[in-house]
């Protein structure tokens, strides 16, 4: 039986191919300069927006647009404490926020600001109870609407849950993005690292006050090792001569590094309460003295989670459907990783739209 | 699939090409060959996936096995310690100067937010009274006659 080339030595490269590896190469340092001006030029954030209210360090952001409101439920978007929320709004093409503001939608961000050593006792219910339900009212008394919808994403998911099983009768809608309620599956590579036998929440938080941005960025990036630090580049090498990649990439990159601290207290009670005792999913988180009981949330609810997430893989998000009230729930779950479901074309593509329909059909 | 053929060998130009080519077409023993685009589109990028697929998995493995999650727990440990030990010798330093250091503007705080919470406490209560009294003068419950709350915050 005869064994093709590549079969037998698929490793090697013939002399052709070497000099047109060189040559390729040759070329792609040539567009090294380019490469290096898209990266100067590239800007994140894709709608204009107004900041319409501010609260300590919080900023609510409303989206500007001339398309005509066709819904009168507002649209909250509540995004997680670690990174920016400019990721749900990062280039033309790749903004979940411009699916819904081109639809009709009243779009508001909210975007938690920096934490400075002086936020380090900011606890679950200054950020739920304090400042969550003072956007919230803002959202409802500039838009005169007794209830609003509320997307929330990763961490942000988890708290607008908290919120709406706090408040169920602000929210109008609820909508979930890969994020997390239930940790009892301890397979998942984040659980075990935050196991309380190995991370002692409690000392880190005592030494440090507040969660380091480098460790939790060190900590994303250890997740998948090969990809984040080798395999990226690769495709980055390959792809050095097309400008749209590089744009994107950069801007993808400029949210990644753009890593900010997590209040101390905030990211204690998070990982103590939620990932390592699993309170939320069990009805015993108590955040300001109420037991957080996500059967109070009688809302529709659309869960979306993604297929692909290795950060939070799927049974981490799919127990809230059973545990919600809501008659009215759906889940996707979507072929594509944590931030692909916000970026990835496909997500933009096929996703979002159906999502704007499932929340026209319950917004006014 | 092209042929890794003598013939294809010769067509080469470079003569040192025709020699390698010809020369690998009889040690791997095959007369089959892609052209070296075929050979970059598709073979070297499956070996490279692969590989980086096999490297994923094991790195995967590692960092879940008990001897990462000691080491993990044990530089962590060690880490807390050093960077507790700096700042208690900053602490230290620092008051030694007179100079106030990172606990003193903590305990701060920590006076600065109870006070807030019992001033919010007694906000709240203050708030309850005047919506009963509001009611009790208007005759509505006093839900209705608290409305909406008033949002925190500053608007623009």
């Amino acid at each position: 039986m005869s064994v093709t080339f590549p079969q037998f030595m698929p490793w090697m490269t013939t002399p052709e191919q070497m000099q047109e590896q060189w040559m390729g190469f040759a070329r792609k340092m040539a567009h090294l300069p380019k490469a290096l001006e898209v990266a100067r030029r590239v800007r994140v954030g894709a709608t204009p927006s107004d900041a319409v209210f501010r609260m300590d360090k919080l900023r609510l952001l409303r989206y500007v647009t001339d398309v005509e409101q066709l819904h009168s439920t507002p649209l909250l978007v509540v995004f997680a404490l670690v990174n920016r929320p400019y990721i749900l709004d990062l280039r033309p093409g790749k903004s979940v926020v411009s699916h819904f503001v081109n639809r009709g939608f009243d779009t508001y961000n909210l975007d938690w600001g920096v934490p400075t050593d002086g936020d380090r006792f900011l606890n679950m219910e200054d950020y739920i109870e304090r400042y969550l339900d003072a956007v919230v009212d803002q959202v409802r008394s500039r838009t005169d609407c007794d209830k609003i919808s509320v997307l929330g994403y990763c961490m942000g998911g988890s708290m607008s849950a908290m919120y709406a099983a706090l408040h169920p009768e602000k929210v109008k809608n609820l909508i979930l993005m890969a994020a997390p309620v239930d940790w009892s599956n301890r397979e998942y590579l984040l659980a075990k690292w935050t196991d309380a036998s190995v991370f002692d929440v409690d000392k880190l938080m005592q030494v440090y006050g507040n969660a380091p941005a480098e460790l939790l960025q060190g900590s994303f990036q250890l997740l998948k090792p090969v990809s984040t630090m080798v395999e990226k580049y690769f495709t980055f090498y390959e792809n050095l001569e097309d400008e749209k990649f590089l744009e994107d990439f950069f801007a993808m990159e400029t949210w990644l590094n753009d890593n900010i601290p997590v209040a101390g207290e905030m990211f204690r009670q998070f990982v103590k309460y939620c990932m390592q005792q699993n309170l939320l999913i069990q009805g015993k988180l108590r955040i300001g003295g109420r037991i957080v009981d996500l059967r109070k949330i009688v809302c529709p609810v659309l869960n979306l989670t993604a297929t692909q997430d290795h950060l939070v893989p799927p049974e981490l998000s799919l127990p809230f459907n059973d545990a919600v009230g809501s008659t009215d729930r759906k889940g996707v779950n979507f072929p594509a990783g944590h931030i692909g479901l916000a970026v990835g074309t496909k997500a933009n593509r096929e996703l979002w739209p159906s999502v704007c329909d499932w929340l026209a059909e319950r917004s006014n | 699939m092209d042929s890794f053929s003598s013939k294809d060998a010769n067509a080469t130009s470079d003569p040192f090409s025709r020699f390698w080519v010809d020369l690998m077409s009889k040690m791997s023993g095959t007369p089959f060959a892609p052209t070296a685009s075929q050979m970059q589109d598709d073979a070297m990028k499956r070996t490279r996936q692969a590989f980086f697929d096999a490297w994923a998995h094991h790195c995967d493995e590692f960092l879940r096995s008990d001897a990462f999650l000691d080491v993990l727990k044990k530089s962590m440990d060690s880490a807390l310690a050093f960077k507790q030990e700096l700042n208690e010798f900053m602490t230290k330093a620092l008051h030694d100067q007179q100079l106030p250091a990172r606990s003193d503007t903590d305990s701060i705080l920590v006076v600065l937010r109870s006070m807030e919470d019992r001033v919010l406490e007694r906000i709240d209560r203050l708030s309850s009274r005047v919506d009963a009294l509001e009611s009790s003068a208007s005759g509505a419950s006093p839900d209705a006659a608290s409305g909406k709350r008033r949002p925190k915050g500053v608007a623009q």
